[in-house]
């Protein structure tokens, strides 16, 4: 080895001369022109037309059966999907229309459950409720909850001015313009994913991105989640990531089941003590 | 006196301007749109539709930073949103011109952006990378104050260590030898 590098440098030390030759002569003189910075602004100008956001809105996909799965095995609890909704949505502060949950099981089998701040800056640094001793930890996950795009939802129901509604394709929304902000709707969603909007001063919960994905986008939080632990998809395609999960042995649960408010957003490898 | 027909034809009377001033509420309340596609305003379905994007997606970015991407797409974090480190691209790019830089992070934020998901944290599964940012320092004999890019390139955290693997293999087959 240490002759090797002898070896080696001696070359160099012979060959000086025509390297040297060779940058005049411009056949490694090429080569250095890429160690001239480039401003990478210059190229910015030039876009093609995928970099553009396209606002354009294709129709509305009647076939579809538009589903959203959550597998929590693969949750970290990052809070990524928070932040990425909150942007997207522009949800004021103390709001949220996705959070994710802490559930810590203890030996005794007591179910402590916790979502400070909504889970939004990650649980990184949020340390466990002081009566848990982290030795007597048996389980510990993390459940991202969003609201569940139920087919037979209560809070359309509830509603005296026809302003929430499920649109053709399957999605729950609120017509900003025509909620009164009366609160039935917060009271009957068993979910608890509504809340009134401190800014529109209506009520107001999580679409799935309902204006991203009638652009043939994957809803913001399922295109920030790191891990691909929420999946979004249609449940008629059988090439759809959903479909294969559904079609497979993979037991998906929903939420709250006894209340047939038939939710569409699955659970895969959800334990039972979630509510 | 009041006739039996003249009874009848108030009442008639009484009963029709009902349904009229009805039909006329409908008409001058209810928005145009209302029964478009079922007992609400049909126009909000494109209203909700039409809202503005925030976050593009990988897509967006490839055009400009294909290296970047390239270079993504070399291990684990092939899978990230460009958009969860660096802020949405609606505060980057409009109407296809640059507006304003990225949001990169570079120290101390850095580390903590690392530590958002790699930190050793109850409740995480096990399979995923995680580490105790001091212990991970003084395993590899660092100062504690090194930041995460000081040994992993972001954008594909093992490419470099995996090279700098191989190429300890490969001194140790030549020693052997």
């Amino acid at each position: 080895m240490k002759n090797n590098i002898e070896i080696n440098q001696n070359f160099i030390d012979k060959d000086r001369r025509g390297f040297i030759k060779k940058i005049i002569d411009g056949s490694i003189g090429g080569s250095l022109m890429l160690m001239i910075p480039m401003k990478s602004s210059l190229f910015a100008e030039v876009l093609s037309e995928d970099s553009n956001i396209k606002n354009y809105i294709n129709p509305m996909n009647l076939k579809a059966n538009y589903c959203f799965m959550v597998d929590v095995s693969a949750c970290i609890g990052c809070g990524s999907c928070c932040v990425a909704d909150r942007r997207e949505n522009d949800v004021p502060e103390g709001s949220y229309r996705t959070w994710v949950e802490r559930y810590v099981i203890d030996l005794l089998n007591t179910v402590h459950v916790d979502a400070p701040f909504g889970g939004e800056l990650g649980y990184s640094n949020i340390p466990l409720n002081e009566t848990i001793k982290e030795a007597d930890i048996k389980e510990a996950f993390f459940v991202p909850k969003l609201c569940n795009m139920c087919e037979q939802p209560s809070c359309t129901q509830v509603c005296p001015v026809a302003a929430t509604f499920t649109t053709p394709d399957g999605f729950v929304v609120v017509d900003t313009e025509h909620c009164v902000a009366c609160g039935y709707c917060i009271q009957a969603c068993p979910y608890g994913v509504r809340f009134i909007n401190e800014k529109t001063h209506t009520a107001d919960k999580c679409t799935w991105c309902y204006h991203r994905v009638r652009k043939g986008k994957l809803p913001a939080c399922v295109n920030a989640c790191p891990t691909h632990a929420r999946k979004f998809g249609d449940l008629n395609d059988p090439n759809s990531e959903v479909a294969k999960i559904f079609n497979s042995k993979n037991r998906l649960t929903v939420l709250k089941e006894p209340l047939g408010n038939e939710p569409q957003l699955y659970y895969l490898n959800l334990h039972d003590e979630v509510i | 006196m009041d006739s039996p027909n003249q009874f009848w034809i108030r009442a008639i009377l009484v009963f029709l301007s009902i349904i009229g001033i009805v039909i006329l509420g409908r008409y001058l309340m209810l928005p145009d749109s209302w029964g478009q596609y079922g007992y609400y305003r049909g126009a909000y379905v494109d209203q909700e539709a039409n809202k503005p994007l925030i976050h593009g997606t990988n897509q967006s970015c490839i055009s400009c930073h294909n290296e970047v991407v390239e270079l993504q797409n070399y291990h684990s974090h092939k899978n990230l949103s460009c958009e969860t480190c660096h802020s949405s691209i609606n505060t980057h790019i409009e109407n296809g011109k640059k507006i304003a830089d990225m949001d990169i992070k570079q120290g101390e934020n850095q580390v903590n952006l690392c530590l958002k998901c790699h930190q050793k944290t109850v409740g995480r599964p096990e399979n995923f990378p995680m580490i105790d940012r001091f212990e991970h320092l003084d395993k590899l004999k660092v100062k504690n104050t090194h930041t995460c890019d000081q040994c992993h390139t972001v954008h594909a955290p093992l490419e470099n260590i995996d090279h700098v693997k191989k190429l300890r293999m490969l001194k140790e087959t030549i020693n052997e030898k």
